[in-house]
């Protein structure tokens, strides 16, 4: 091959790109800030903080005043007493607010125990792993499965009691929760490459461990940080409420409630509300905040598979369906709404056809779009994503607006479906024989015992060993290799017309991937079936394609039998592709490369998708984007095979390729 | 190795075994452990590069950790410029770190997201050279970025601000930063997309050509391998079952199974790979049709852990571990065929599978 | 699966043997600050008195001995007598207590795991919905709301207000079922209610990641309906977290019961604790903490059986 659609030579020195991602800081506050229920909580906390800090400030009345003038006790709110008095007569507005003080106090004592002891030791127990670790563990299991009260109340009648005996104990039964908490983050962080990469660059243990390990463990710690402090008012206001907290003069809130529960029955269920009120407001707004937390520092979670994105007006496809192919697509685009109303195209434009006996091989790079075309053609579109344009046809029939009801009657019927992680896929909780029997009970209506039959002969068909005892297996039990032999077995369970291979060998070794191979190669021969195998390897694609579609950055780029592509490819893009393979290129030289990344979703470039990557570039490739183009078949001097093209100088470069 | 007549090599790796043991529990047998290295030995001369290949399992990457100091070793010897390194005690752990660096596989997972790249690179320099962060710590950061094709602007990228790519090629920063002699890459280019995995390949050998660096390249691409290195060696299970010329062992692998492994590949052109899909079909499939798994490494065979997968095994295969012998390539096979049954003498071992295949048709692949 | 468990109650006897350390413990602690003796003679004790009830209780052996005596008192169900009143056997106050507490803390596991489950599935199923949105709201008030100030709420609505139940006591079950019910009813529910909310979370967030997992993807590509999905595929996944919360749950709300027996005038174990811990009745603590101690190995017994029929893997690996 020449090396000319490729740089050669040292590449250009490579400068980022002008929209860097969003820094996890900025984003972190940007959703805090829109979360209402954040808002709320951080509002409420300066309230407290302030009645904390400078009670006279907010309250009316000093606290511990007394009034025993018959008609001054067990008041309503008025005019001078906003929440009304107690049974001594004191303001209850200027309690609930003195009352912030020792609920602070109490987080105070008791965090700086559980911290304290929490994070040392599980630093330690999941950094040093091994017997250490699983006596540490053991010891700390069984105080954590203690009643953190009862813990408590230990403590106490140790002590004596006391909020501050009483927070002491807290403060070591929580402290389980950090050390549980810590020990974990820590374990998992071992494992991680950077840790080894830092060891392996000699950084010691402890820097290790501050540096490295402790700012990955904060958000969790946090978070939790947030969860406990609302339980340790809790815990502590449930310990004054029994009279071994607070000082029972004091204005604790839970003090205040065990007041008022001696007479709420006869003097009114009033007496509860403004310590109650100040309680569970407080504790709500320690977990919202917690919530808030995670929320702004995770992923946008909620959608999950049974989510199906409300549906839009499909645009309807410009060009004609293919007659004869099993499974045809015409100009479907898919939408994926984006951060600020920004939405990423993922496809555009994405045309194919596939007929029956016939492998249709979809190769391209990660992010090229070759997953989300099978998954949106039926009807699968991860949400929020949308097919927004195009029209699909299975089997003569136009399936684009299928519900799912109607979906779930062909999906494992007519089409079968391998998945990319074999084990991943089955489900661990249900034996393996149960879960080849599934669609057959769906889709054929077999009785349980035929469909045990029927899933024994399918294993043995996709040459399982001992497939009997295997039904009775979890998929747990099974290589890789064997869990890809039960994932064909299943997807062939109903003799599907359309079998389609989502990279169903890139997760297994070499010499378990040709087996994978040869039997999809056996079973589409037996059962004549169209099949469409998606890969990013292309030696995958020239042993099993008959035809084979190029994509790149959401849409078709390529076309043409499996010959053609392989031989005398068309577009740029094919070429490059192939030429950077080390299959490919024989001596010790710099390989070809194809010079940046891979664009995103988000900021496609201008014009031809790979323009900016392309040796063939002008300016009529980055100014307006290319149609996918029939091309002529020279032989045959029609267009029955439908090659199709998307580059402006495909007719030109035709001439200069031609290395077969 | 083709020279391994000198006197001394650079670095060395003798007999090394690594064993995992199983957790030990109350009331109930320990389990046997886990076999993950094998008796294996290699060298690496200055400014070339020895690949390690095998499939998972293999025991592969565990040889990379092993050396690196990772994990504890059972038995073996490894040394680096005549000096014994199989367990580095801590006083001498910096100056060995400073001669032996690493890039490991996942570029998402082997930089820490809470660092700058100006901190990820930089750390090793403030540790080996004792340069403080700031601007001449930047401005040698910035150089070693230029060595491996990035402009200095990427000093204040977070990794998650990078592409796969580019966060690799800050991997190989990382480990340069401390001028090492040796740099293990282990699986450094399979989590790449094909055109980005020619970019970092071009740049490992650009460096090697630059600063003479040795390589220990391990992967489970045979391409990249055979693209990479000067002498290749097989694992499987543990054992280190050929080694020798890069080009020699490709074009006639004394082994069984590096025939496997080679006639795996599937080439990027489908008039060729049809006839290499034919002698693939030679292996993996037992005479009765059914599929052959490799044995567990906590309970491997006695005889050779290829013997059910192998389409040649004799009766001799089950009964013992074939020894090393000299092999055509210059380096050694671990296989019963070169001393017993046909007595190949370390010569390559495809005429003879094919001869074999030829004669017994129950051998080849589809049958049902 | 007998295997597993018989290996799992094995387990359980250091965890027996590590709560009875911790709950003798107090003794030596609170024996250091000189209370025991003090206790047992009561206000202005004197020399004579503390010797003698030190010779008599046996404190002046050493710790190990005491600890061997101790421990074997427990095993042969004596759980010595109170500080207070030398004639009352801890065990028999105990088997007088333990009625109430038992009813309320396991009729309020059946409230909270089965709304909680309902609830749970109910928000999970649709993400973001109106069903998920209201009950998060209410959840999430429901956690920050002790069971006490529940317990008051109630009591005064229900009961006070309403008249439906009586706001206080409670009928023995060999008294009367239905006054039994009745009188455990508004407890019970007062417990149940932050119950209800932490299981709902939880299987809400684990059945969300079930339900985004690849095996119910795959199974949705065969044609699978929706209920089953749900049910079969991934509720029995989602479970397992969500069982380990149940457990942390009963054994809190052991503690948490204390509350709630006091606001409804129950005199229940919890009663029983607070009023041993204001006299300082060591004893009784002691006697009080190994049964709540027992009752926690017993749930986590039950957790871990329960991941064993969850769980595959856990349940094959043993």
């Amino acid at each position: 091959m020449t090396g000319a659609t490729v740089a050669s030579g040292p590449e250009p020195i490579e400068a980022p790109l002008e929209s860097a991602a969003e820094s996890p800081r900025r984003r972190f506050w940007r959703r805090m800030f829109r979360n209402p229920l954040a808002v709320f909580s951080m509002l409420w906390f300066v309230t407290l903080v302030v009645s904390w800090l400078a009670p006279d400030v907010l309250a009316t009345h000093d606290p511990f005043k007394q009034d025993v003038t018959l008609q001054r006790l067990f008041e309503t709110p008025s005019a001078d007493h906003w929440l009304g008095t107690d049974q001594f007569g004191r303001d209850l507005y200027s309690r609930v607010i003195y009352g912030a003080g020792f609920a602070f106090r109490s987080i105070f004592i008791a965090m700086s125990i559980a911290v304290g002891v929490g994070v040392p030791i599980g630093l330690f127990s999941g950094w040093k792993g091994g017997r250490v670790d699983r006596a540490i563990m053991w010891v700390n299991d069984v105080l954590f499965s203690l009643p953190i009260v009862l813990l408590a109340m230990a403590v106490i009648i140790v002590l004596t009691p006391s909020l501050t005996n009483a927070m002491i104990g807290v403060g070591i039964a929580m402290s389980t929760r950090f050390i549980r908490l810590t020990r974990a983050v820590t374990l998992a962080e071992k494992e991680e490459l950077y840790v080894d990469a830092a060891r392996i660059t000699g950084i010691s243990t402890p820097r290790i461990l501050t540096r490295y390990i402790v700012p990955n463990l904060l958000p969790a710690l946090v978070i939790q940080a947030a969860i406990i402090s609302g339980a340790i008012i809790l815990i502590g206001a449930t310990l004054s409420f029994l009279g071994i907290g607070a000082n029972l003069d004091d204005p604790d809130w839970g003090v205040m409630l065990n007041r008022a529960q001696s007479v709420f029955r006869q003097e009114g269920v009033w007496q509860i509300v403004p310590a109650g009120m100040a309680l569970v407001l407080t504790v709500l707004s320690f977990n919202l905040l917690g919530d808030a937390i995670r929320d702004a520092l995770g992923r946008d979670a909620g959608n999950n598979a049974l989510t199906v994105t409300k549906r839009v007006e499909v645009a309807p496809a410009q060009t004609e369906h293919a007659a004869d192919a099993v499974l045809s697509i015409r100009d479907m685009d898919v939408e994926f709404p984006g951060q600020g109303g920004k939405i990423s195209e993922i496809l555009n434009g994405v045309s194919l056809d596939v007929r029956a006996g016939e492998t249709l091989g979809v190769v391209g790079e990660s992010g090229s779009g070759k997953s989300m075309t099978m998954l949106s053609a039926l009807g699968l579109t991860p949400a929020p994503g949308r097919m927004t344009r195009g029209s699909v046809q299975f089997d003569g029939r136009d399936v684009t607006n299928l519900s799912e009801a109607e979906w779930a009657k062909i999906r494992g019927k007519d089409i079968g479906i391998i998945f990319q992680e074999p084990i991943a896929v089955l489900n661990p909780a249900i034996k393996v024989g149960s879960q080849i029997a599934e669609p057959l009970r769906i889709h054929m209506g077999m009785s349980k015992a035929d469909a045990r039959k029927r899933a024994a002969e399918l294993l043995a068909e996709v040459r399982v060993p001992d497939p009997e005892r295997r039904l009775d297996q979890y998929p747990h039990e099974f290589s890789g290799g064997m869990a890809q032999r039960v994932g064909i077995a299943m997807a062939l369970a109903c003799e599907p017309k359309l079998l389609i291979a989502d990279e169903p060998s890139t997760a297994l070794d070499v010499t378990v991937q040709g087996q994978i191979l040869d039997l999809i190669s056996e079973v589409q021969e037996r059962h004549q079936m169209a099949v469409i195998l998606i890969t990013h390897d292309l030696g995958v694609i020239a042993e099993a394609a008959d035809r084979v579609l190029v994509m790149y950055g959401g849409q078709v780029m390529e076309t043409a039998s499996a010959h053609d592509v392989f031989l005398s490819p068309k577009h740029p893009y094919s070429r490059a592709l192939l030429e950077t393979m080390p299959q490919s290129h024989d001596g010790q030289g710099e390989l070809p490369v194809i010079a940046g990344m891979v664009p995103s979703a988000t900021a496609w470039p201008t014009g031809c998708r790979f323009a900016p990557r392309c040796g063939f570039a002008t300016d009529a490739c980055t100014s307006s984007m290319p149609p996918l183009e029939r091309v002529a078949d020279p032989a045959q001097g029609d267009l029955v095979q439908a090659d199709l093209i998307r580059c402006v100088r495909h007719s030109e470069l035709g001439l200069v390729g031609g290395t077969a | 190795m083709s020279d391994t007549s000198s006197s001394r090599p650079f670095f060395s790796v003798n007999d090394l075994h690594v064993h995992f043991a199983a957790r030990s529990r109350l009331f109930r047998e320990t389990p046997p452990p886990v076999k993950a290295v094998n008796g294996l030995s290699l060298s690496i001369e200055p400014g070339r590069t020895f690949g390690l290949v095998g499939e998972s399992g293999s025991g592969k990457s565990t040889v990379a950790r092993a050396i690196l100091q990772l994990v504890d070793i059972k038995a073996g010897t490894i040394t680096l410029d005549g000096e014994d390194v199989t367990n580095v005690p801590s006083g001498k752990e910096l100056a060995f770190r400073s001669r032996v660096q690493a890039v490991l596989q996942d570029p998402f997972s082997s930089l820490n997201q809470v660092h700058q790249t100006r901190t990820i690179v930089g750390d090793a320099i403030t540790r080996h050279f004792g340069v403080k962060a700031g601007a001449d710590r930047d401005n040698r950061v910035s150089a070693l970025l230029d060595e491996v094709g990035m402009s200095p602007e990427f000093l204040d990228h977070y990794p998650y601000e990078m592409s796969g790519g580019q966060r690799q090629r800050i991997s190989i920063a990382r480990a340069l930063a401390v001028e090492p002699d040796l740099i293990i890459a282990d699986e450094a280019t399979s989590a790449l997309d094909v055109s980005i995995q020619s970019q970092v390949i071009n740049v490992l050998k650009r460096v090697q050509a630059e600063t003479g660096v040795a390589y220990l390249f391990i992967a489970h691409d045979l391409e990249v391998v055979k693209h990479m290195s000067d002498d290749v060696g097989v694992m499987y299970l543990g054992y280190l079952v050929e080694k020798g010329d890069a080009e020699r062992i490709y074009d006639g692998p004394a082994h069984p199974y590096t025939e496997m492994l080679i006639a795996s590949i599937p080439m990027p052109n489908p008039v060729v790979q049809a006839e290499r899909r034919a002698l693939r079909q030679t292996f993996g499939t037992q005479p009765g049709g059914g599929i052959a798994e490799p044995p567990s490494p906590s309970n491997l065979p006695k005889g050779c852990p290829f013997e059910n997968r192998c389409p040649v095994a004799m009766d001799i295969c089950r009964e013992e571990m074939p020894e090393p012998t000299p092999g055509h390539h210059g380096g050694e096979v671990r296989c019963h065929l070169h001393t017993s049954g046909p007595e190949l003498g370390g010569e390559s071992v495809v005429h003879f599978i094919e001869s074999q295949k030829l004669s017994s048709p129950a051998g080849s692949g589809s049958a049902v | 699966m007998a295997k597993y468990v018989a290996f799992r109650l094995l387990a359980a006897i250091p965890l027996l043997l590590a709560i009875a350390v911790i709950t003798f413990l107090i003794s030596v602690a609170m024996e250091a600050r000189g209370s025991i003796a003090g206790q047992v003679c009561g206000e202005g004790a004197t020399p004579e008195c503390i010797s003698a009830v030190e010779e008599e209780l046996g404190l002046n052996d050493p710790i190990p001995v005491r600890f061997g005596r101790w421990l074997g008192d427990i095993v042969s169900g004596d759980l010595g007598s109170s500080l207070l009143d030398q004639n009352t056997a801890v065990s028999a106050l105990i088997s007088e207590r333990i009625w109430p507490t038992i009813s309320i803390v396991s009729f309020s596991l059946l409230i909270g795991i089965t709304f909680g489950m309902l609830m749970g599935i109910a928000a999970a199923i649709r993400p973001g919905g109106l069903a998920d949105r209201t009950i998060s709201v209410v959840a999430a008030g429901v956690i920050a709301a002790p069971g006490f100030i529940m317990g008051m709420l109630l009591s005064w609505g229900i009961a006070v207000e309403l008249g439906w139940l009586d706001p206080v006591g409670y009928v023995p079950f060999s008294e009367s079922v239905v006054g039994w019910l009745k009188s455990i009813t508004l407890p019970s529910i007062a417990l149940a209610l932050p119950t209800i909310a932490i299981v709902q979370r939880q299987l809400r967030s684990s059945m969300a990641n079930a339900l985004q997992s690849r095996y119910v993807l795959a199974a949705r590509a065969r044609g699978v309906a929706r209920t089953k999905l749900i049910g079969r595929h991934a509720l029995p996944n989602a479970m397992v977290p969500t069982v380990t919360v149940i457990g942390f749950r009963a054994a809190a709300a052991i503690g948490l019961t204390t509350a709630v027996e006091i606001v409804f005038g129950i005199r229940g174990m919890g009663e029983m604790l607070v009023t041993s811990i204001i006299t300082r009745n060591v004893t009784v603590l002691q006697g009080g903490m190994i049964v709540v101690g027992l009752t926690v190995i017993t749930v986590n017994l039950l957790v871990d059986i329960s991941y064993g029929f969850l769980n595959p893997k856990v349940r094959l690996s043993r």
